[in-house]
């Protein structure tokens, strides 16, 4: 019983993080949720997790919907998810670092996007602010999500 | 290969095959639904409130632990803030007499042009949930929706009543405001005491950018007060903006100072309701 109740809460985790993260948005260090794309990448691509493809595609719509950006991070995960599967080069499952490069290309190509459509200084640095977060924060929160699934 | 192997790939396959047909349907009701994007909304109108419920269930310890530390923080200016209400109540007191031989005046003066202004509108109070600055974006989500009689298109003013932004979205119980300074705004505004008419944009940082004015000789000086335009039928006229900061900036309410909102319920025409 005890075991199945762990089991559990292991399978659920994916999903539990990515609401964690979207809910405790807060401006500067989590705007908008964006931490919620750290699990949303790390359990789609580096660890696929069954039934996860859905309820990821699902936050990134809501990512869009607090951003304002229509479908930007829908479109973005979307294509990485197409591309990533029909190749047959690169392994992001057996990458070091937990895919944080990988990750940082995925990342730092769609807040590249947003930030073209309004060039200006302040979205120049919100922008690099987001991405330095996003970059700081993966170690962290992927290492988590290891000992939680005990990786 | 086994069995479950080839399984596997083609479970996966068939995913990707999926997702690749979802690209190009969101590409097309991309540019076909523009500006409105009413599937795109009407779907966040079931999704978000349940995410947003679900969330606000497994994220209650951390708030609540947040929020009993803001109030301890709180508490702690409580003391100089007394002090700095009451300077502001004394200050408040002496121009209020000052105000109403003002409005009375222009009561008066309005009656004479035969000028008619509903000024009888509906208010909803609403709380900020969400602070969603991000980039050069600058929305914010109220917990007040189409139940409370909230449309798209609404102007939402701080309790100062300063216009803080427009209903962009609403839900059953919950509506998206873009603020002044998201970059998608772009409002007419009026040099309050004058008839000079310009726009305010928005461009992601703390003030917004005035320009395009009516009269090019007008000379933007520091602590001009701007309030709305009807000028293009979209916004209520005279409600109060901002004050200039400079030849461009405007310094307006920001998400991040905003708690509880007001939003003013009026008709397509501008006219209050």
């Amino acid at each position: 019983m005890k075991y199945k109740i762990v089991n559990l809460l292991r399978d659920i985790f994916p999903f539990f993080i990515t609401l964690f993260l979207w809910r405790l948005s807060t401006p500067y260090l989590n705007p908008s949720g964006i931490l919620a794309i750290i699990p949303i990448f790390y359990y789609s691509f580096i660890r696929p997790t069954p039934y996860f493809t859905g309820y990821a595609l699902l936050f990134c719509f809501l990512l869009d919907y607090k951003f304002n950006t229509v479908l930007t991070w829908t479109i973005f995960y979307s294509i990485y998810y197409v591309v990533m599967n029909i190749q047959t080069m690169l392994d992001l499952t057996h990458t070091n670092k937990n895919g944080l490069y990988a990750f940082l290309l995925f990342a730092g190509s769609v807040i590249f996007f947003i930030m073209l459509t309004h060039v200006g200084w302040t979205s120049i640095f919100m922008s690099f602010l987001m991405f330095i977060t996003l970059s700081v924060c993966y170690i962290p929160i992927t290492h988590i999500a290891k000992a939680v699934n005990h990786d | 290969m086994s069995p479950k192997k080839t399984s596997s790939r083609l479970h996966t396959l068939i995913k990707t095959a999926f997702v690749a047909v979802l690209l190009p349907i969101f590409f097309v009701y991309i540019v076909v639904a523009k500006p409105d994007y009413n599937i795109m909304n009407g779907l966040s109108h079931i999704v978000f409130p349940i995410a947003h419920g679900v969330g606000n269930v497994i994220t209650w310890p951390i708030r609540a632990t947040g929020r009993f530390i803001t109030n301890i923080h709180n508490i702690s200016k409580l003391e100089q803030e007394n002090e700095e209400l009451r300077t502001r109540l004394y200050e408040a007191l002496a121009n209020k007499n000052e105000c109403e031989v003002a409005i009375i005046e222009n009561q008066k003066l309005a009656h004479e042009l035969d000028v008619v202004r509903e000024t009888n509108y509906q208010s909803v109070v609403a709380d900020v949930i969400y602070n969603n600055s991000a980039t050069h974006h600058g929305t914010f989500i109220i917990n007040r929706g189409t139940n409370d009689g909230i449309s798209r298109g609404m102007v939402v003013v701080s309790f100062d009543n300063t216009m803080a932004g427009i209903i962009i979205d609403a839900g059953y119980d919950f509506a998206r405001v873009r603020s002044l300074i998201d970059s998608d705004t772009n409002i007419a505004v009026r040099v309050a005491g004058s008839e000079v008419y310009g726009f305010l944009r928005g461009n992601g940082s703390s003030t917004a950018t005035l320009g395009f004015l009516s009269d090019h000789k007008f000379q933007v000086s520091p602590n001009i007060k701007l309030v709305t335009s009807n000028i293009s039928g979209v916004l209520p006229p005279d409600i109060y903006v901002g004050q200039t900061k400079n030849e461009t900036d405007v310094e307006v309410q920001t998400p991040g100072h905003l708690s509880r909102v007001i939003v003013l319920k009026f008709n397509a025409q501008g006219k209050y309701k």
